[in-house]
């Protein structure tokens, strides 16, 4: 099976992104699964579909009504069914309204945050709840949770080398609540380190995770996801 | 606004509802709730005697299922809830979609509160309870009152409810962080870190930020203010007080300048707030 390659932008890295950083990827993930500071505007958006030769996806976290909004003029602007929108859902609310109102005009991928509520539901309840959403892509960076998902008919994106394990939205870059962000975290990782730590904590946007190798090799993965981990920043 | 206190005994209930709180909220044993077994009640019995002490003083116990559990535990999580509501009529806070369908299908005829854990973070998210049962939404703890105005003031004729964050919040988002899990521990997003050698901790919200959230919560029309479950009952009555006192004042209309100076005062009023910060 031929392997997709997806390269993963937060909407201001795209801003800054030079004309050939996307030229190994076939698809681009635009947007953030932790922040929605980092999903792109719709002008982000257009940008990215005038830039990227390839198809886009729209990555999303946790949403409120504001940032909930913003991703559904997206949604709105550039899906149609027959050149259907990939959007990474991390959030009830809008996996609900994509159910309900854009059915026909999404692919529909749960996301990581997201995927850790179902691993816990019981597997006929996550089954239905799935297919009930058109839910036909599963997004992971643990190749733990791969026996999780089997049986469910989901594809999975696995994505490297960052694998999350907590997630705030008290920005520890800022040190304020969401409003009014300066983008201070646009291209830079903390490094964490404990002598409880197996291996350091890094804090990458609003997500605290760690430095994973190769991805597993496993029948369901059909696409790899890059997410740039900026090397050498300790502070 | 009106303050919902978490209790972990009968005699602790009374005082809590004796003294300004409106209701309590109370996990039992074997009941799937995101507490240990020492911040709750001993059984469903001590639950029942709550409920009905609380109705005796015109006020409400809750009972909390706001924990994931096992499939093959639905069916006894379900008759232990009917037999307490059959005892007695309480709203139910409840996490886990699974579990909130299961009990309907097997017959639980309860008002359902949606738990923080549950993450509503937009007034979407509340169209797929809205044949479900619900009638309260406790709003997750990131997610500030300023972002939830279409939540609170909702079509679907929802209560909604906050948390203290004048006493306690995280500094990640429960349950999306998974530190504790991870390294089989406790609070270790509190570990002293180091970041290139110097001292790193995991921001949180500042004291006068966290007077905004309950300033803002109060002017945003949020009806209900949660305490939480705590292990030292001491430090929960100081929690209660200091609650009060603060509602006291937002309802006598001061000013934010004056809201974070005075509030700053029963901040620290408060023991273990001062333990934390070691002041």
């Amino acid at each position: 099976m031929k392997i997709e390659r997806a390269l993963q932008l937060s909407a201001p890295a795209l801003r800054a992104a030079a004309p050939g950083a996307f030229k190994k990827a076939g698809l681009l993930y635009l947007g953030d699964e932790f922040c929605q500071n980092l999903v792109p505007s719709p002008e982000d958006f257009a940008l990215a579909l005038a830039k990227f030769p390839g198809r886009v996806a729209l990555v999303t976290p946790l949403l409120t009504d504001a940032a909930f909004d913003s991703v559904e003029e997206i949604i709105k602007a550039q899906s149609s069914p027959r050149r259907r929108l990939e959007v990474v859902v991390n959030d009830l609310g809008l996996l609900h309204t994509l159910k309900t109102r854009y059915a026909r005009r999404v692919l529909v991928s749960l996301g990581r945050v997201f995927a850790h509520r179902v691993k816990v539901m019981p597997r006929s309840f996550a089954a239905g709840f799935l297919k009930k959403h058109n839910v036909k892509r599963v997004e992971l960076d643990d190749p733990a949770l791969l026996p999780r998902f089997e049986g469910l008919g989901l594809k999975v994106s696995f994505h490297t080398p960052f694998r999350y394990v907590s997630v705030t939205r008290f920005c520890p870059w800022e040190r304020h609540w969401p409003a009014g962000c300066g983008y201070a975290c646009e291209g830079r990782v903390k490094e964490l380190e404990h002598p409880r730590l197996p291996a350091p904590l890094l804090l990458k946007g609003q997500a605290y995770g760690l430095k994973t190798g190769a991805p597993p090799r496993h029948p369901a993965i059909d696409r790899l996801v890059q997410e740039p981990l900026p090397a050498g920043r300790r502070k | 606004m009106l303050i919902v206190a978490g209790s972990k005994a009968y005699d602790e209930a009374d005082w809590l509802l004796s003294n300004g709180a409106a209701e309590v909220y109370c996990g039992v044993p074997g009941l799937p709730n995101h507490r240990d077994e020492d911040q709750c009640l001993k059984d469903d019995g001590e639950f029942v005697r709550i409920a009905r002490m609380a109705k005796g003083k015109g006020k409400r116990a809750l009972l909390a299922i706001n924990e994931a559990c096992f499939e093959e535990n639905y069916p006894e999580v379900a008759a232990r809830v009917k037999a307490i509501l059959k005892a007695c009529r309480v709203p139910v806070i409840i996490r886990e979609l699974p579990l909130l369908h299961y009990l309907r299908k097997s017959g639980v005829k309860a008002d359902f509160i949606i738990s923080s854990l549950s993450l509503v973070f937009n007034s979407r998210a509340l169209d797929y309870y809205k044949d479900l049962g619900v009638k309260r939404v406790i709003l997750p703890f990131h997610l500030m009152p300023y972002e939830a105005g279409r939540i609170i003031d909702n079509r679907l004729g929802m209560e909604t409810e906050i948390f203290f964050h004048a006493d306690f919040c995280c500094p990640n988002m429960d349950p999306a962080c998974r530190l504790d899990g991870w390294l089989k521990s406790f609070q270790v997003c509190r570990f002293p870190y180091t970041c290139g050698g110097e001292p790193y901790r995991m921001p949180e919200a500042n004291v006068p930020q966290k007077l905004d959230m309950v300033y803002d919560a109060f002017h945003a029309g949020i009806k209900y203010l949660k305490i939480i479950r705590v292990t030292d009952f001491g430090d929960q009555r100081e929690v209660l007080k200091e609650a009060r006192v603060m509602l006291a004042l937002l309802e006598k209309g001061v000013s934010r300048e004056d809201f974070r100076k005075l509030g700053e005062k029963l901040y620290f009023s408060v023991s273990r707030h001062g333990a934390r910060t070691g002041r």
